[in-house]
């Protein structure tokens, strides 16, 4: 069987060997202690000797390669022996560029005219001292501490940040262009753990509910003074950093495009199967309850509006209904809609966000008792509530504009404070549930 | 405000202290006969005659040994060394007794005494005669450093030292003898440990004492015309040092150069930079860099000197890579 001749180890410091010279070269016969290279360590060059006799079968670390001490640098056996893991042993002995040498240690400060190397003026010394960033930081950002202290303070995620600095360190300067926290800041997690649990999901039916003498009068009242159906008007703004991040987390999953505003129909969705009532429509002379949740989506079109349908988008997930919408709305601009895809929502959301809107109220589809309003989402100086300083917040502002008749404003503004619930801890909305 | 030279500052409090107090005399070598080789001392012999102003032999271990002594008998001596560079040979005195004596003799007995003369490079006096070691006596536990950059610092800071009741290490500058500068008359007493801002500004801390004050308020005025606006920071004395004006300032700049004559190596602004980093770490946007003399005997010849010296151009450089404008 072949055996290895290995890189000797030649003195005690010695770690590799670079040969110098191969003596014999492959079907040489070799006699056991005869010597079939040189080896080049960092002080001598020194001999190597093969401990068993044979026919030097390969050689895997030619001449002026270099070897770790211990690898395998030629093979002996009898004539036509098979080399084993040839092809496997030789890339790893063949390093495609030798290492270079280690320097002897440097001593520092040793005095006199030869210690310049311990001249520690900036020129020379600090670029040294600075040059670690690359290396030892592997996988971690380097950050100055007055950098790193301020992102803390400011709950910034500087991960994945290329900083200016040496070494891509993130300096006070990089927090300025710094995009928003990928990850909610401590701050925003202990608020979250503050924040009243969600109303219970409550069960859908069709149902007509008969007016009460009260809710008669209110919608007599009302509907005199703004005739048809009666709005009023609601707006709640949200933290949307998490929101954001798990927007960009679902494109990379990579199956297709999703928009905020899918994640936004999908909340508004939770929402409503946490607050039937608002799910509803005005029937004239009752109340009507809807048993499933179809959303109805404003599609802004060459002269006009349509609004294409998700339906039971309380039951689809995000990427499902971003799928969908993609596709009703490339459809409805084309104006090739069936009629089951624009009819039937029971709540509806128009989004102006994209044209940069900060809010507005938007129009309730009759017979829907209510519509959402999604404004654009703006980074803005906001008051942390656990720390009690002025940190940048993408946030976005939201309305919710009410038919009096069937929801009177303090169910619109549970409903309002439960969607802002859900926006701002939105994992619930892929979470398996 | 009268307008007078550091050596005629230094020549005021002498004379204040001495008037002030029968117990302070002045003893080195030409103090009296020939007014002092830099004329630091001129006309204290005329005034207080040969018992207040001692001539002595060119001999710094014996007469620096007898201004311990003095001291430790309830005199408060001035001891002048010519220049630091002879002090050498008094440094036994210097540390194994006047440091020590308070401490060793469990407070029984303690050294009031001034050890005073200039020290750092001149021009062109070579090696020996070039040097800067204020941070091996700062080293000292026992000492106390004054390196006065100002004439009313230097006026200020040495009544204070003459009244001080431990030895102080007082160490002036040949070059500095002959600026002016604004110094009050009569009464003036400096406490140890009291850095001055000599230049504010927010965007770059620059600690510097001595000459290299001068060094730092002209790199200053380098970096103004690139809109930087540097804070240079005057510690006056090394030990004590107010590390809190410093780290005030660097919390407001998060970057900080250190500028001293002395060579780099265990020198003091590697002392000062350890206490920044330790107590100002968070606050800390770049490494503090020095920037020192070179690590080298200094050479005579005048280019030479100029190179191991330090610079406002090195200085500026040396901030501009503090605020990564430069890489």
């Amino acid at each position: 069987m072949a055996k290895p001749i290995n890189m000797p180890k030649l003195s005690d410091e010695m770690t590799e060997g670079k040969i110098a010279e191969w003596l014999k070269k492959p079907g040489d016969e070799v006699k056991p202690g005869e010597v079939v290279a040189q080896v080049e360590t960092e002080k001598a060059t020194l001999d190597v000797e093969a401990f068993e006799g044979g026919v030097l079968l390969a050689v895997v670390v030619q001449a002026g390669e270099t070897a770790p001490v211990g690898k395998p640098i030629a093979w002996i056996g009898k004539a036509g022996e098979k080399v084993p893991g040839e092809s496997a042993a030789a890339p790893e002995a063949r390093p495609s560029a030798p290492p270079p040498a280690p320097s002897p240690p440097r001593r520092e400060g040793q005095g006199g005219a030869t210690s310049r190397q311990a001249v520690s003026e900036p020129r020379s010394a600090a670029p040294a001292a600075e040059r670690p960033a690359t290396g030892t930081f592997t996988g971690r950002v380097p950050v100055s501490p007055a950098a790193r202290k301020a992102a803390r303070d400011r709950g910034l995620d500087l991960s994945g940040l290329k900083g200016s600095g040496p070494g891509g360190r993130v300096v006070l300067a990089d927090l300025e262009q710094a995009p928003r926290a990928a990850a909610p800041a401590p701050a925003a997690a202990a608020a979250s753990a503050k924040r009243r649990p969600l109303p219970p999901k409550r069960p859908l039916h069709d149902e007509s509910i008969p007016l009460s003498p009260m809710r008669k009068a209110i919608a007599r009242n009302l509907g005199v003074a703004k005739p048809g159906s009666p709005h009023y008007y609601l707006e709640i703004s949200a933290d949307v950093r998490r929101l954001v991040s798990l927007r960009e987390q679902l494109e990379e999953l990579g199956d297709g495009p999703v928009s905020l505003n899918d994640l936004v129909l999908k909340a508004a969705a939770e929402a409503l199967t946490r607050h039937p009532e608002v799910n509803a429509a005005w029937g004239g002379d009752a109340i009507l309850r809807r048993g499933a949740v179809h959303m109805g989506m404003a599609v802004a079109v060459e002269d006009g509006l349509v609004t294409p349908v998700v339906r039971d988008a309380d039951r689809k997930s995000v990427l499902e209904i971003a799928r969908l919408t993609r596709d009703l709305a490339k459809r409805a601009r084309e104006r090739r809609l069936k009629p089951d895809e624009y009819q039937g929502a029971t709540f509806t959301v128009s989004n102006l966000g994209m044209f940069g809107i900060d809010a507005f109220y938007a129009i309730i589809n009759p017979p829907e008792a209510a519509i959402l309003s999604v404004g654009t989402v703006r980074k803005v100086p906001w008051v942390d509530e656990a720390s009690g300083e002025i940190v940048a917040v993408e946030r976005c502002r939201f309305g919710l504009s009410g038919d009096h008749r069937v929801i009177d404003g303090a169910v619109g503004a549970r409903f309002l404070q439960t969607f802002q619930a859900v926006v701002e801890a939105p994992l619930r909305l892929v979470a398996a549930t | 405000m009268p307008i007078v030279s550091y050596r005629e500052a230094l020549n005021q409090a002498m004379r204040e202290e001495m008037a002030r107090d029968e117990r302070v005399f002045l003893l080195g070598e030409e103090v009296g006969q020939y007014n002092g080789a830099y004329k630091v001392s001129q006309g204290l012999l005329k005034e207080f005659g040969p018992w207040r102003v001692v001539d002595t032999p060119i001999a710094e271990l014996g007469f620096c040994g007898l201004g311990v002594g003095a001291a430790m008998g309830g005199l408060r001596p001035i001891v002048e060394v010519m220049t630091w560079n002879f002090a050498l040979l008094a440094y036994d005195q210097i540390v194994n007794n006047a440091a020590k004596l308070r401490s060793m003799s469990g407070g029984q007995l303690h050294c009031p005494v001034v050890f005073r003369g200039p020290q750092g490079a001149a021009h062109q006096l070579a090696s020996q005669h070039s040097q800067v070691f204020e941070s091996t006596y700062a080293f000292v536990p026992g000492l106390k450093v004054c390196v006065p950059a100002t004439p009313r610092d230097a006026k200020g800071l040495l009544k204070t030292a003459i009244r001080d009741e431990d030895p102080v290490v007082f160490m002036e500058s040949e070059v500095l003898y002959g600026t002016k500068g604004e110094v009050e008359d009569g009464e003036l007493l400096i406490p140890f440990g009291q850095a001055e801002v000599a230049r504010d500004g927010g965007d770059v801390t620059i600690v510097a004492w001595q000459k290299m004050r001068f060094v730092a308020l002209k790199a200053a005025e380098l970096l103004e015309r690139e809109g930087v606006q540097a804070c240079v920071i005057d510690p006056r004395t090394l030990r004590p040092f107010d590390l809190e004006a410093v780290l005030a300032s660097v919390a407001r700049t998060h970057r900080c150069v250190v500028v001293e004559e002395g060579w780099p190596w265990m020198g003091s602004g590697a002392q000062i930079a350890d206490s920044i980093q330790r107590h100002g770490f968070d606050d800390l946007d770049a490494p503090i860099l020095r920037v020192t003399g070179r690590d080298v005997p200094m050479p005579y010849a005048k280019p030479l000197e100029h190179e191991v010296l330090p610079t406002p151009e090195r200085v500026v450089e040396a901030c501009r890579r503090v605020l990564y404008r430069s890489p």
